[in-house]
């Protein structure tokens, strides 16, 4: 038996927590750079902002309804959701963090889930203030359903029982279904299959000939058939991609190789975060594509390690060296990144005849790892990214809240 | 924020219930060198081997249930009677249930929160201040009022500020 647990609006949750002037408002929490709607509360839904809302749409809306905007605060957010599975892992041991705001949970050995999911969804709301739905079921499927269905209200559905199951199940559109993208729904709603019942009740062979696997893998979860377990352990990534949109069109190149120096570097903590090891390297860039009649370049170009390496100095070598004729002259660019791939744990690798397995200098990456976790990120590290506090490459981030639980500086007044 | 005329915080400051614990361990993560690890050097075993603890942890020591606990800062005098002086930090613990006579966090109407006594009546509660100059806080029967307990108040005591001692 499953449940999932998930935070209402959860960016927008964190905000209100510290900023009681938010709660119970239209509140709108944007992207990473303030490119668009990431999260919104169902005040501001109301109002009609859609989630992937574009920001300078928003802006036309808000001075119509005058609701509240925050720039994304990942460092907050991160912390809350710590807290959250933190709370989580002690009520039921056996569980799977899902993203950033759901868990999975095992709820075999619970004796009485609804009393149970009750309590949790209490403590949660109590000790974090983050309010939160819990759906349970026989399978994750189920239990996402539930939990999609109390977000209607009830806060807690158990959908254990089949007829209540049932009945949930018709009021549960089939877009609303874990797994069933956009694409799918639109194409299962012309063979008249328009409910989540309907998609379990529907012929497998059919579901299988037309949909393939995966769509009667969740067909058979809709049944009642787990086929999908718990993930305890996050499987090791196939890459890791940090890029990240620019505050405004860069023109000078040198920042541009700054910021992907930056990000290489930044990856490169990722990597070695994870005990991972990289044998390629590729850097991106971007021109403004919403602005047509600018000319526009988006280059990539990819570097093979002769040995795996998750070593900085060895990663930022490659990247000078691609970054070489890279960029075009009089080209302004808004968008930059580096993606590594081909990851491996450093043990599973073999040499060859003419090449150690891994390369790079790993007392000299811990040390510097060390005094960033001490002193703070960006403590410690190499001069090719500029080291800027505020570079032209930076991010927008207009309307950012302190950091409340990360930071002293940024700890939050209690009047006296 | 009116000063306070010294009379009423002497005593705070003269009355001590310090008692020596324990030398404090503030930075954990830098104190990996145990004393077995320095037998080979000094040539003997340590007589305090066998004895060998692991300092005081003062997060283990002011907290109870971390993933319930945030930090607030302490602004302003209305509690000084109370122990809690301007720029001090306080722990939230939101799991803790608070009773009568709590020092409490209390938020309302989408109010900055504030540190207060919380006494709760018979049909209502109030919110007392710990300084004569400021007046308690009293709310209708009904009102909806979030409160939670308060249970650390850390200071960090600096050379060279006279009345104000604030911790970084």
């Amino acid at each position: 038996m499953f449940a999932l647990v998930d935070g209402n609006a959860f960016y927008c949750s964190c905000e209100q927590v510290f900023d009681s002037s938010l709660r119970g408002k239209p509140l709108v929490v944007l992207s990473n750079n303030d490119g668009c709607a990431i999260a919104r509360t169902d005040q501001a839904k109301a109002l009609g902002v859609k989630m992937g809302h574009p920001a300078h749409e928003l802006r036309d809306l808000q001075a119509q309804h005058g609701f509240r905007m925050r720039s994304a605060n990942f460092a907050l957010y991160g912390d809350m959701s710590r807290r959250m599975v933190e709370i989580l892992r002690e009520a039921a041991p056996r569980m799977e963090v899902y993203s950033i705001d759901e868990s999975f949970l095992d709820l075999t050995d619970v004796a009485n889930r609804l009393t149970f999911a009750r309590d949790l969804r209490e403590r949660i709301t109590r000790w974090i203030g983050i309010p939160n739905c819990i759906g349970i079921g026989p399978t994750k499927t189920l239990a996402k359903a539930g939990n999609k269905l109390a977000k209607k209200g009830r806060g807690v559905i158990d959908l254990s029982d089949p007829t209540v199951r049932t009945e949930a199940l018709e009021s549960l559109a089939v877009g609303d279904i874990w797994g069933v993208g956009r694409r799918w729904s639109a194409k299962l709603e012309c063979l008249g299959i328009t409910n989540a019942r309907q998609l379990r009740d529907a012929p497998s062979d059919l579901i299988l000939q037309r949909f393939g696997v995966v769509m009667h893998r969740t067909q058979r979860e809709l049944q009642g058939h787990s086929c999908i377990g718990l993930q305890e352990v996050e499987p090791d990534r196939q890459q890791i991609v940090v890029s990240r949109s620019f505050g405004e069109r860069v023109e000078d190149h040198e920042a541009v190789a700054q910021a992907i120096f930056s990000f290489a570097e930044r990856a490169c903590q990722k990597l070695r975060a994870r005990r991972l090891v990289c044998s390629a390297l590729t850097i991106t860039a971007e021109s403004d594509r919403f602005r047509p009649n600018l000319p526009q370049h988006s280059p990539a170009r990819t570097y093979q390690f002769t040995s795996a390496t998750s070593d900085t100095t060895v990663v930022l070598n490659a990247a000078r060296r691609l970054l070489n004729g890279f960029l075009k002259v009089g080209i302004a660019y808004k968008r930059a990144g580096v993606v590594m791939m081909d990851l491996a744990q450093p043990d599973a690798l073999q040499a060859d005849l003419f090449a150690q397995a891994t390369e790079g200098n790993s007392v000299l990456m811990a040390t510097m790892d060390r005094i960033n976790a001490r002193f703070g990120r960006g403590a410690a590290g190499m001069g090719a990214t500029g080291w800027q506090p505020r570079p032209v490459w930076g991010m927008r981030q207009s309307n950012l809240s302190p950091r409340y639980t990360t930071r002293v500086a940024d700890i939050p007044t209690a009047r006296c | 924020m009116v000063p306070i005329s010294p009379p009423m915080i002497r005593p705070l400051i003269n009355t001590t219930y310090a008692l020596l614990l324990a030398p404090a361990v503030l930075d954990a993560p830098a104190c990996f060198l145990r004393t077995s690890g320095m037998r080979a050097e000094l040539g003997f075993p340590s007589p305090a081997e066998d004895h060998e603890e692991e300092g005081i942890d003062l997060n283990a020591l002011l907290i109870r249930n971390a993933p319930a606990t945030f930090l607030y800062r302490a602004s302003g005098d209305s509690m000084l009677l109370a122990g809690i002086r301007d720029g001090d930090i306080l722990a939230v613990d939101r799991s803790v249930m608070p009773r009568d006579r709590d020092l409490v966090l209390a938020s309302w109407d989408g109010n900055a929160p504030c540190c207060k006594v919380l006494h709760v009546l018979d049909d209502h509660i109030e919110l007392h201040p710990a300084n004569p100059r400021h007046a308690p806080i009293v709310f209708e029967a009904g009102a909806e009022v979030d409160v939670f307990s308060i249970v650390a108040v850390v200071r960090q005591v600096t050379r060279g500020v006279r009345t104000y001692v604030r911790a970084r």
